[in-house]
């Protein structure tokens, strides 16, 4: 378990961390127009409708671009580590780190599957989701 | 959609007649040493005494006023002793061009646009715990979780991508901070005046890969202050007018904090909008800039914005930067105070006092020869602006 920085929290915000906790990776998903949103908010930029379902995604992904921190920014959280931005199947683009590489070398549009893990917050114990390489 | 008739109407009727700045390299060296002589209150009044010296006015002519974003406009106001007739406050790029639509309007007659930020005494975080911005911008605060909360980190991965989709390499990076590096060691108000190679640039030390510490800006304490008017009223003053001749504006954001437009377009869509209209606005193009100012609160916004802006195709920044054209004597001198990575980091403020010294030919040492066109370009957060200053035909 690694201490982590609380997320932000609002309405929309908190039922996706509801389904992170159950290994469930969910966005909002327009039931108008069927666009997906992230961050979580109140309405579709697609169409102004308020109506969404949460949908699952595959948690299947490429690997848009990363960065490796070398500072230090959090006391909780010990550099080097490695922030990703995914492109995920569904079209959304999703932030998490990149872990369990190994030696793997870290190429560009690599396939990269979701995973969760353990995490411990000012709030108390709870879930992430992070990415992995996918073969 | 904007309408040219109207721009061209705008165009060169509104004039920059005064540019203050504090000392910039005096106050870091004090500060360092754990002096603190003032506040960012105390920095905006000094740089707007001294615009109000420079352009030959007095307190009672100022009928305007525009705070920075880091300052009360109330506040500002009352320590300024200024009862303005109309207010506002905005970013640097912003501010000018809301005192030149509120001038051209007749709203006011002559407006200071002031900006005084005390960020390094007073310990502005902008990554971390107490990062500041993510009231503006959720992308600087939403990723915390994970770990991600800096500009700086935002912009790496910006860069991270952009390199492989170019073939910039990091040595070409070096070469833009280089180049402005080389400007700041001309000019005796920057901060960073110590010699820097690429292998310099290069050994110092990573802080969030691939940038590293000298592709970050400074973090430093001043004002700046503008004194803008009609330019009627600025042909009667003993300046040279610097003439507000094209506006340009577009911004990317859809998609935000999900930072597509970032990662995957580097706002090259914003920039081609915004180009296309500051150049038609003012009628000039690239090849018509004597000087760049871009907003560098890291490096790589360099490279993308000469490449969103026009002056080389997508993919051959790189190609500038090895040609030397951005250094000092370069075919496209940028960022010639030394910018924010080696003058001064006033976010935006001070690269327009640059632009207007570098119009009137007043830049000094590093003056760039027979400069008449000097182009701002800011692209912060997706939000592509930029303004072409004119020198008056005297």
């Amino acid at each position: 378990m690694t201490p982590r920085p609380a997320p932000r929290r609002g309405i929309f915000e908190d039922q996706f961390w509801e389904y992170v906790v159950q290994d469930q990776l969910r966005l909002q998903r327009c039931v108008d127009c069927g666009r997906f949103r992230y961050p979580p908010g109140p309405a579709c930029p697609g169409c102004l409708a308020t109506k969404f379902h949460w949908e699952q995604l595959c948690g299947q992904g490429t690997l848009l671009c990363w960065t490796v921190f070398r500072r230090q920014y959090f006391p909780e959280l010990p550099v080097p580590y490695v922030v990703a931005a995914v492109r995920t199947r569904e079209g959304p683009i999703l932030v998490g780190n990149l872990i369990g590489c190994g030696d793997r070398e870290i190429t560009h549009d690599m396939s990269v599957r979701a995973v969760f893990e353990e995490v411990v917050a000012a709030e108390g114990t709870g879930r992430i989701c992070q990415w992995t390489p996918a073969n | 959609m904007p309408d040219q008739n109207r721009l061209r109407a705008l165009a060169d009727s509104v004039a920059v007649i005064g540019v203050g700045e504090t000392r910039y390299r005096d106050d870091h060296a004090r500060a360092r040493r754990g002096e603190v002589m003032t506040d960012a209150y105390g920095h905006a009044t000094t740089a707007f005494r001294a615009a109000l010296d420079d352009a030959g006015l007095s307190r009672d002519d100022i009928d305007g006023l525009v705070a920075g974003p880091t300052l009360a406009g109330e506040r500002l106001g009352e320590v300024l002793g200024v009862d303005p007739r109309w207010a506002d406050q905005a970013d640097a790029v912003t501010a000018v061009i809301s005192a030149t639509l509120a001038i051209h309007a007749g709203l006011a007659e002559c407006v200071a646009l002031v900006y005084g930020n005390d960020q390094r005494a007073a310990g502005t975080q902008y990554g971390g715990p107490q990062a500041m911005g993510g009231e503006r911008h959720l992308a600087y605060v939403q990723y915390a979780p994970w770990g991600l909360t800096s500009q700086g980190a935002l912009y790496a991965m910006m860069t991270n991508r952009y390199q492989h989709t170019t073939g910039l390499t990091a040595e070409d990076l070096g070469r833009f901070v280089v180049a402005q590096r080389e400007f700041a060691r001309l000019n005796p108000n920057a901060i960073m005046r110590e010699p820097l190679s690429v292998e310099q640039y290069l050994a110092a030390r990573f802080i969030c890969e691939p940038l590293r510490l000298l592709d970050y800006c400074l973090v430093n304490d001043g004002g700046v202050a503008l004194i803008v008017t009609t330019t009627e009223r600025a042909r009667t003053l003993p300046n040279t007018p610097v003439l507000i001749s094209g506006i340009g504006r577009s911004d990317r954001i859809q998609d935000a904090t999900s930072l597509r437009p970032r990662l995957e377009d580097f706002y090259h869509t914003a920039h081609h909008e915004a180009a296309e209209q500051v150049y038609t606005m003012a009628g000039a193009q690239p090849a018509d800039v004597d000087a760049l100012q871009i907003y560098d609160s890291f490096s790589i916004h360099v490279p993308v914005a000469l490449e969103g802006f026009g002056f080389c195709g997508r993919g051959e920044a790189a190609s500038l930067a090895r040609d030397g054209a951005t250094r000092p004597g370069g075919r496209l001198p940028v960022n010639t105070s030394g910018g924010h990575l080696s003058e001064s980091y006033m976010q935006g403020w001070n690269h327009q006092v640059e632009a207007v010294r570098q119009t009137r030919g007043t830049a000094g040492d590093r003056q760039v020869e027979n400069a008449r066109i000097v182009q701002y370009i800011s692209d912060v957060a997706g939000k592509a602006t930029s303004i072409i200053y004119r020198k008056d035909r005297a």
